[in-house]
């Protein structure tokens, strides 16, 4: 077991410290704090102007808590899945493509520790890029943050898991940009989501639509109720589905016929 | 004590299309490894010594047979079994953002061996002065010593090398030799897959010849040379030139008769090398 950790640990440096020697991984990260300044200015008039129309305290909370929700749990979406297919579709597809993953299972490094690996940097980083991004979207008020952060995180596994077997798939790093596509359109599906009622209630069920649903239970203060099981029932089955499929696919890997 | 084994391995692969029949890559392999031995896997392109490197690293599945390591079936083998064995293979590879030198400390950390060596290891293989450059800018040969060290950095009990020198110059090759030379007489086991006829005789204890998926020979490089070792003796003499004979009873008046003559310069027994022994089992240049 101790081993195991060991070996976690040094995977996990490794592909911290790859990830920032890799420029164009790099520039995946800062994408979604450069996106939330923008809307941070976009926003600024509408907000002001939405605020001087509201007749009461209530409505002026309604509006700032339809912009926040709506900024911040874009952004968690954007951060979600700009660095997760990043840095796991094309991470394993890199791996892959230059041998090094095949090197790393030559050298008694399992799945689990690859993929546990993997996951937890890419979970750090999200982490550290939603704090950016929060602290850029919500100034000083720092209420939502624990929420933020949580849901965040809970959000971005299975579509780490889901990710993990993309980069597995892929061949090379030039499919792995094929591949990344659906991992960014579905993390943002519950953005478009918001427009309309139908492709709202498809979107519920997105790895992320569990994620974006508690983020707004938690600005209306009822996160902690029964309407909250769905969406979290939905985070999990997706966990779970990547989990198995994940554990399927590395098996197959490692044996090259 | 054999540290590993095959036994009438066979292994096909599924061709592209489906109505044709499955290509037979290895069949009835057979052959022991003795603990403690360099043993060189020889073979024309395409013979399957990559195929059985794999098998034997588990990164194939074979057909049929029996694989024995560590005197365990393969199948049971355990994952601190593989903490016991060394793998370069042709598609080793290390990280191309990282330096030498950090490649070799993450393998090391990777194997839970101290880094303490790994100076010392950078200058017998000549990259002590590079040990800062990130792999993506090193050489062919740069990077293949490099591997090796990674693959080496543990002290395995058993290493699989395919072909370790391919791509290095003669000075690095050198070095490798003599680093598989103390490596054997400290008594790791060697396997060794490898082109170079003139390497395998200097690093070998014994060689297994594979030929489009078969083995036709397996022994020390000695012997098989001493069986294929053709009938004809050279004498050099002095008034008469160069004479060739039989070594059998036949030739024995000659030679007799030159001996009594005071006529021998020198007489030379024309035994091949390994690599016509090679040409005459398989009849397929390397």
């Amino acid at each position: 077991m101790n081993a195991g950790m060991r070996k976690v640990g040094i995977l996990c440096m490794k592909d911290l410290v790859d990830m920032l020697k890799n420029p164009s991984m790099l520039c995946c990260l800062l994408f979604p704090i450069g996106f939330s300044v923008l809307f941070r200015f976009l926003t600024a008039d509408m907000r002001t102007e939405a605020l001087a129309l509201a007749a009461s305290d209530a409505a002026r909370q309604q509006v700032i808590d339809t912009i926040s929700t709506l900024l911040l749990a874009s952004s968690l979406c954007m951060t979600i899945g700009m660095i997760v297919s990043m840095a796991v579709v094309y991470g394993i597809a890199e791996e892959k493509e230059k041998h090094t993953l095949r090197t790393l299972m030559l050298s008694n490094v399992s799945a689990t520790q690859i993929a546990l690996s993997r996951a937890l940097v890419t979970l750090g980083v999200v982490l550290v890029v939603s704090v950016a991004c929060y602290l850029v979207l919500a100034g000083g008020d720092f209420g939502l943050l624990p929420a933020y952060l949580a849901l965040g995180l809970l959000g971005a596994v299975p579509l780490v898991l889901v990710s993990l077997v993309l980069g597995l798939a892929a061949r090379d790093q030039m499919t792995a940009g094929l591949y990344s596509m659906p991992i960014v359109l579905v993390a943002l599906a519950p953005v478009f989501g918001m427009q309309n009622e139908v492709i709202e209630g498809v979107v519920q069920l997105a790895p992320t639509g569990g994620m974006f649903s508690l983020f707004e239970l938690a600005v209306s203060g009822e996160l902690f109720t029964a309407q909250a099981l769905v969406p979290l029932a939905i985070i999990v089955a997706w966990t779970v589905g990547g989990a198995v499929v994940f554990s399927m696919l590395y098996k197959k890997l490692a044996q090259d016929n | 004590m054999n540290i590993l084994t095959m036994e009438g391995v066979c292994l096909s692969f599924a061709r592209k299309h489906r109505d044709e029949e499955r290509k037979q890559v290895l069949s009835n392999l057979t052959f022991a490894v003795r603990r403690g031995e360099a043993f060189g896997f020889l073979g024309p392109s395409g013979a399957g010594k990559t195929t059985t490197i794999k098998l034997l690293t588990r990164q194939l599945a074979k057909d049929a047979g029996r694989i024995q390591l560590f005197g365990r079936p393969i199948e049971n083998a355990a994952p601190a079994d593989y903490e016991r064995i060394g793998i370069l293979s042709d598609t080793s590879a290390l990280y191309e953002r990282m330096s030498i030198e950090d490649n070799l400390r993450f393998y090391a950390s990777i194997r839970g061996v101290s880094p303490s060596g790994i100076p010392r290891l950078l200058e017998r293989m000549g990259l002590k002065r590079d040990r800062k450059t990130l792999i993506k800018n090193c050489s062919k040969g740069m990077r293949q010593r490099a591997a090796l060290l990674a693959a080496l950095i543990h002290s395995p009990e058993l290493v699989f090398l395919d072909e370790p020198t391919s791509g290095l110059d003669p000075v690095a090759r050198t070095e490798v030799h003599r680093m598989l030379a103390e490596l054997r007489s400290a008594g790791t086991t060697i396997f060794i897959t490898t082109h170079d006829m003139a390497e395998a005789e200097e690093v070998c204890d014994r060689v297994g010849i594979l030929n489009e998926g078969s083995l036709v020979a397996c022994d020390e490089p000695d012997a098989l040379k001493l069986r294929f070792a053709r009938n004809r003796v050279s004498v050099r003499t002095r008034t008469r030139g160069t004479i060739e004979t039989t070594k059998d009873a036949a030739g024995a008046p000659v030679l007799a008769e030159l001996l009594e003559a005071g006529e021998c310069l020198s007489i030379h027994s024309d035994e091949p090398n390994l690599e016509e022994v090679f040409l005459e089992l398989t009849g397929r240049e390397l």
